[in-house]
């Protein structure tokens, strides 16, 4: 079975649940392998589109504000000492999709939401390591994503 | 519940004094089916077993032992008993005597899945009279050092609930007391051991919502603040002045706040749906708390009371969340009732210009047309002088001259009333 992520996936609830009923048993490295790629691919064209240049953390900043222009919940915090700290907050599209289609918010995120994320910021340094420091599917108040120039990981402590 | 249906069932005739009730959700893909726990067991100890009505009734030494699966949908309650066909003499005064029932129903738990979303364990005693009843209770909870949450009197048996750990899973422990003639009792004690299950089950269901739901309960607090920090954020930025309002921003603003209503309202919607089952099944716990009509005995709180208080508790925060949400649904149509009204000032701004524009272009036009209109009566008066020159030049050769000049003023004139006369006809 080849694994296909709807492109929609991170404003569609509708397809996360058809495709947490097809591959919830799916090895989950090799899901997010999948999501990193798609990340990767979309974070490309938006450098091209755009004309960012570098591969610096104000490069991977400016990716991640032009992707996520037309998502309320998620903002750049800060881009200092060499690292760029994302925050997601309020009401995100996974967590409207665990509650209303009764999925589970860590295999979501873990599997599609990171690795994505993790691909995007890829697309400007493949070395970029992406560190999950609080993560409100565990109960945190929010979502802090730190990208820093590493080993290319994604470190989901 | 399939399998309550008593009188479908031959029950046993013996006295069970140990009781463990547990209710767990399964997935039917992956967990295994009560029928085949029941069906392992009598692989295990023989006995007489029902595949129909999913029971075994065995033997394991002295004691005799009872199992039954029952099902509702997703959720299957297991219920384990241990007795004797005997009355025990024993008191509670000696909880020894329960322990020897305890470990064999203890064994038998083993069989059941880890994950169970609620549990009752009862302990049972025969005595002869309600005051009896009333008396072994108080030494029991005393003997065993516990506390007594709820008690009450059901039917001709003695119902008392100890306090127990504070977790998430409902888990209760049960005093059940029956007295007075020994065939009631033992026909009485079965009878509310499947009601207990029914019980076991409304709660194990609602438990199961309310632990799914926890996080989105623990987080709200959170995701509100920042929803209602956005929403500030917002309004700020729509008391600056209209003129510095760009339309660009305006459509930002409407994109943001469509896509947080869009959530919010499907989040509402979530949550009520499950308040609604929630709702559905407090009404069938409350249903069958009634059927017990439940008397209060010394001074504790009835087992009816402390059960629905509890249910209660854990449906409120359902209903909390939907509050919030649709609170701050409304704060976002007050946001958006602002942008209506933005937009609303801006387009009459620029309706206002524009009549204004179309104001003065018809002030020139009126103007251009008034020029026109004399130039009209300067070129019909031009051509009437000129035909009477040519006619005094005719007939008076000498003065063509001067009458010319003395018939430009009555030419005007003529071309005048000539411009009024045609105007009028028009």
């Amino acid at each position: 079975m080849s694994l296909i992520i709807p492109g929609d996936w991170f404003v569609n609830p509708k397809v996360l649940g058809e495709f947490y009923r097809k591959y919830k048993d799916y090895p989950i490295e090799e899901i997010r392998k999948v999501s990193f790629e798609q990340g990767l691919a979309f974070g490309r064209s938006v450098k091209a589109q755009l004309g960012i240049n570098g591969d610096d953390p104000e490069a991977i900043a400016a990716v991640l504000k032009a992707v996520l222009r037309d998502e309320p919940t998620a903002k750049v915090m800060s881009v200092e000492k060499g690292r760029v700290l994302l925050r997601n907050s309020g009401f995100c599209p996974l967590m409207t999709a665990c509650l209303s289609m009764n999925l589970p918010w860590t295999w979501l995120c873990s599997s599609l939401g990171w690795p994505f994320f993790h691909g995007l910021a890829s697309a400007v340094n493949p070395k970029v390591n992406l560190t999950m420091t609080k993560r409100r599917e565990k109960g945190d108040p929010y979502c802090d994503h730190i990208f820093e120039i590493g080993e290319g990981k994604l470190i989901i402590p | 519940m399939d399998g309550t249906d008593m009188r479908a069932e031959e029950l046993p005739k013996w006295f069970p004094y140990s009781i463990y009730i547990a209710a767990y959700h399964i997935d039917s893909e992956k967990e295994l089916e009560s029928q085949s726990i029941v069906e392992k067991l009598y692989h295990r100890y023989g006995g007489v077993y029902s595949k129909d009505l999913n029971s075994l009734d065995f033997t394991s030494g002295s004691f005799l032992s009872y199992v039954k699966g029952l099902s509702e949908g997703d959720f299957r309650v297991f219920l384990i008993a241990a007795g004797s066909a005997e009355a025990d003499k024993e008191s509670f005064n000696s909880i020894s005597s329960h322990e020897k029932y305890d470990e064999l129903v203890e064994g038998l738990r083993g069989v059941l899945p880890k994950e169970l979303d609620s549990t009752y364990i009862l302990r049972v005693a025969y005595t002869t009279d309600g005051e009896e009843a009333e008396a072994l209770l108080q030494r029991y909870v005393k003997n065993a050092r516990g506390q007594l949450r709820s008690a009450g009197l059901i039917r001709n048996c003695v119902l008392a609930t100890l306090k127990g750990s504070s977790t998430l899973m409902p888990s209760r422990e049960l005093m059940v007391l029956p007295y007075g003639d020994w065939e009631t009792a033992k026909e009485g004690i079965w009878a509310l051991c499947f009601e207990v299950c029914s019980l076991a089950l409304y709660n194990g269901e609602m438990s199961r919502l309310y632990s799914e739901r926890k996080l989105m309960f623990d987080l709200m607090e959170a995701s509100e603040s920042s929803t209602q920090l956005r929403i500030n954020e917002i309004l700020a930025e729509m008391r600056r002045p209209v003129d510095e309002i760009q339309p660009g921003d305006l459509e930002d603003i409407l994109k943001e706040i469509t896509i947080q209503f869009s959530r919010l309202s499907t989040l509402a919607s979530s949550m009520r749906r499950d308040h609604v089952k929630a709702r559905g099944l407090l009404r069938g716990l409350r249903n069958l708390l009634k059927s017990w009509n439940e008397r209060p005995i010394t001074e504790s709180l009835t087992n009816t009371s402390v059960e629905t208080e509890d249910f209660e508790n854990l449906m409120a925060p359902f209903g909390d969340f939907i509050e919030r949400t649709e609170a701050l649904m409304a704060q976002l149509n007050t946001v958006l009732d602002s942008v209506r009204t933005y937009l609303g000032i801006q387009q009459q701004k620029a309706s206002i210009v524009e009549q204004t524009s179309s104001k003065e272009q018809l002030v020139r036009l009126v103007n251009l047309q008034e020029i026109l209109h004399k130039l009209e009566i300067l070129i019909v008066a031009v051509y009437l002088t000129e035909m009477a020159r040519i006619v005094f030049e005719t007939l008076l050769q000498e003065s063509a001259n001067l009458l010319t000049t003395a018939f430009i003023p009555l030419s005007l004139l003529i071309s005048i009333l000539i411009s009024r006369i045609l105007h009028k006809t028009r």
